[in-house]
C-alpha cells in the first residue's frame, strides 16, 4: 500500500569513513526480493521505525539479490541507521524515480564526475557498466574529496584503476598525498575526448554547477550532461511537494536530469553562484 | 428530470441519510460556522457565507494514521480500517470543485481515494457572496460534480441529482417532480480577475520585486495553507508510543515554513520568505498548470479572510495583471 514500506534486513555493514557506512540490505519478501530491480541512480526511502524516513541513492549493482546504500551520519534517521546491527530490521519504500538512462549510454565513453558521497549513485553505475563492459566505451572516475580520509569505497577504487582510469584530488595538500590538489573541476583536463562521452555527475550542487560550467567551456552538448540532484524526498511519488524545483520533481522526473531540462529552472539559477 | 425538496422536509430527509449515513454538515460551534458530524438536523446551518474551513479536512485529514507498527522479532505492520459512509451536506460549488481538482492529484492515493469513494456530496447553491469570494474568476461558482445539487428558491430547494446515488435518491416521495429547470440568477463576486493566462503573468514577473515588497509583511504563519482547500502538501512523520511500537501519520504541512524544505545539517533550500510564496502561488497557478493543467485555486477567499498580516492574494494576482 501507497507509504507502507516492506521489511527488509541489513545483512551487512561496512565502515567507509569515520562517518559513513554502506549498509547491505535484503528484503524479506521472497518475490520481491527476486524481482527487486532498478536503474542506476534511482533512490529508495529507508526507514527507521519510531525515527523517521529517508531517501538515500542505491549505490550497489542492480544485478544482485540485495541493494547497498551508503550513509553519512548527519541526521536523526542516518543517525538512527548507524546504531542499528547486522539482522536488524529496517522499512523500505522503491526504487523509485528516475535513474541514468544505461540503454541510451551504450557505445558511449562514460565520465563520471563525483564529489564526496556523491559517489554513491555512480559506483552502481560502474558496476552496472562492469557487468556489461563490451557495451560501453571508456570509462573513466574524477573524484574529488574533502580529505583523504573521507575517500569511500578504497577497496573498489583500487580494483577499479586497474580496469579504467579513476583520478583522484583532494582539496588540501596533505601528508601522504602525492596526486592533485583543489577542486574536481581541476581533473576536468584530463578527459581526452569530449565527444562521443556522456557525464554524469554527482555531489553537492556547488561542485555540480562548477562542474557544469567547466563542461560548458568545452562546448559540450547539454542534453549529454546528465546530473543527480538531491532534496527533501518524503512521499517519493511526486504528491508531498517537498522535493519540487519550480514544476519538476526530483523525486519523480529524478533525481537523475539532463542538464537541458534543468538550465532554464528559475529556482536553480545556478549560473550565478 | 427535474426536482424540488420542500424546506420544511429538509430535516426528514435528513434523517433518512443518517439511517444509512454518517451526516457531516455545517454547524455553528464557537461562534463560527464549521462542517461537523451531526445528530440532529437541528444543528445545521443555513444562514452561512461558507465555513470557516473547506472539507479538506475529511479527506486528507492532519495526522491521518497511514499505518501502526509494532517491533518485535521481527516488524508487523497493521493498517486502519476506515469505511465509513458519509454524507456531506451543505458544501458549496468551490469546495466541491476543489475536491475534484485534488482528485486529480491524490486520486491514486489510496488513503484519499477511499474517503472519497465513501463519501456523497450535497452542494448547495450560493445566493450570495462574501466580500472576499472570487469563484466567479475561475467558473467556480458552477458545480462540476456532486450527488445532489440543492439551489434555496425560497420556500423549497430546487433539486438537480448529478450521480447514479443522486438519481436513486430523488425518487423517493418527499421530493415533487418538477416540470421546468430552474433558472438561477447567476452569482457576482465584488472581486474579479482574469484567471485565463495568469500562468503566464507569474512567469513573466518571477524576477521582479514585487514579491519582496508585497510579501514583506508575511509572517510564515501558514494560515493561509491551512484554510485552502487546495494546500495537500504534507510530511510523513513517524509517531512512537513506547520503544517497540507507534504509528505513521500523514502530517499537512506548508510551503510557507522554513521546515518545508530543511533538510541534514539544517540546510533550508527555500530560505528566503519571498521565494517560499513564490512557490505557494507558482505551484497553485504556474506548476499545477503545467502537470495537471488546472488551477489550484477555487477562489473561496479564505487566504484572505484569515492573513494575520492583512494580504490580499487576490489583489496580487490583480497587480501582476
Amino acid at each position: 500500500m501507497i507509504y507502507t514500506p516492506e521489511i527488509g534486513r541489513i545483512r551487512k555493514i561496512k565502515k567507509e569513513t569515520r562517518d559513513a557506512r554502506t549498509f547491505r540490505i535484503e528484503l524479506e519478501n521472497k518475490e520481491l526480493r527476486d524481482n527487486f530491480y532498478f536503474q542506476p541512480g534511482e533512490f529508495v526511502l529507508i526507514s527507521v521505525f519510531g525515527i523517521g524516513e529517508a531517501p538515500f541513492s542505491i549505490s550497489s549493482s542492480p544485478f544482485k539479490k540485495y541493494f547497498e546504500i551508503t550513509v553519512r551520519k548527519v541526521g536523526n534517521v542516518t543517525g538512527a541507521l548507524f546504531n542499528l546491527k547486522e539482522g536488524n530490521y529496517i522499512g523500505v519504500r522503491g526504487p523509485y524515480g528516475r535513474g541514468f538512462p544505461m540503454d541510451e549510454f551504450e557505445g558511449k565513453n562514460l565520465i563520471l564526475i563525483a564529489g564526496g558521497c556523491g559517489l554513491a549513485p555512480l559506483k552502481s553505475v560502474i558496476e552496472y557498466i562492469l557487468e556489461k563492459r563490451e557495451k560501453y566505451g571508456k570509462l573513466a572516475l574524477l573524484y574529488g574529496v574533502k580529505t583523504l580520509a573521507s575517500i569511500l569505497y578504497k577497496k573498489e577504487i583500487k580494483k577499479w584503476r586497474r580496469i579504467f582510469d579513476v583520478y583522484l584530488i583532494v582539496e588540501k595538500k596533505e601528508k601522504n598525498w602525492k596526486g592533485d590538489v583543489g577542486v574536481v573541476t581541476r581533473l576536468i583536463d584530463k578527459i581526452e575526448d569530449f565527444k562521443n562521452s556522456v557525464f554524469c555527475i554527482c555531489g553537492p550542487e556547488q561542485m555540480i554547477s562548477e562542474v557544469i560550467n567547466s563542461l560548458k567551456k568545452k562546448k559540450v552538448n547539454h542534453a549529454d550532461i546528465f546530473v543527480s540532484l538531491e532534496r527533501k524526498m518524503q512521499c517519493g511519488l511526486g504528491l508531498c511537494e517537498h522535493c519540487n524545483i519550480n514544476h519538476i520533481y526530483v523525486c519523480k522526473d529524478g533525481p537523475v536530469f539532463r542538464y537541458s531540462e534543468l538550465e532554464n529552472l528559475e529556482e536553480l539559477k545556478w549560473e550565478e553562484k | 428530470m427535474h426536482y424540488s425538496l420542500k424546506k420544511t422536509d429538509l430535516p426528514r430527509f435528513i434523517n433518512l441519510l443518517r439511517e444509512n449515513y454518517e451526516v457531516i454538515a455545517p454547524v455553528k460551534k464557537n461562534g463560527v460556522v464549521i462542517f461537523n458530524r451531526i445528530s440532529s438536523p437541528k444543528e445545521i446551518v443555513t444562514d452561512y457565507i461558507n465555513t470557516l474551513y473547506p472539507p479538506k479536512n475529511f479527506f486528507l485529514p492532519d495526522g491521518e494514521i497511514l499505518f501502526e507498527y509494532r517491533k518485535s522479532k521481527k516488524i508487523e505492520i497493521k493498517h486502519p480500517e476506515d469505511a465509513k459512509k458519509r454524507v456531506i451536506y451543505g458544501m458549496r460549488p468551490c469546495d466541491a470543485n476543489a475536491l475534484v481538482k485534488l482528485d486529480k492529484i491524490l486520486g491514486g492515493d489510496y488513503y484519499y481515494r477511499r474517503k472519497r469513494e465513501n463519501t456523497r456530496i450535497i452542494v448547495v447553491n450560493c445566493n450570495q457572496a462574501g466580500e472576499n469570494c472570487f469563484c466567479t474568476s475561475f467558473g467556480d461558482n458552477e458545480a462540476k460534480e456532486f450527488d445532489l445539487l440543492f439551489t434555496d428558491v425560497g420556500e423549497k430547494f430546487y433539486v438537480k441529482p448529478g450521480s447514479k446515488w443522486g438519481k436513486e435518491l430523488v425518487k423517493i416521495n418527499i421530493f415533487s417532480k418538477e416540470r421546468k429547470a430552474f433558472e438561477r440568477n447567476s452569482l457576482e463576486c465584488k472581486r474579479y480577475f482574469p484567471a485565463k493566462g495568469i500562468e503566464k503573468r507569474i512567469e513573466k514577473s518571477f524576477n521582479s520585486k514585487i514579491w519582496e515588497e508585497y510579501f514583506e509583511k508575511c509572517f510564515s504563519c501558514t494560515a493561509c495553507s491551512i484554510v485552502c482547500p487546495l494546500c495537500y502538501c504534507f510530511d510523513l512523520v513517524h509517531s512512537p508510543e513506547s520503544k517497540n511500537k507507534g504509528k505513521v501519520k500523514r502530517v499537512l504541512s506548508s510551503c510557507l515554513s522554513l521546515e518545508f524544505s530543511r533538510v541534514a545539517r539544517n540546510f533550508v533550500f527555500r530560505s528566503n520568505r519571498a521565494d517560499r510564496v513564490k512557490q505557494f502561488i507558482s505551484h497553485k497557478f504556474l506548476y499545477a498548470k503545467k502537470n495537471y493543467n488546472q488551477y489550484l485555486c477555487v477562489g473561496c477567499g479564505r487566504c484572505i479572510a484569515h492573513c494575520p498580516a492583512d494580504i490580499d492574494f487576490e489583489k496580487f494576482l490583480e497587480m501582476i495583471g
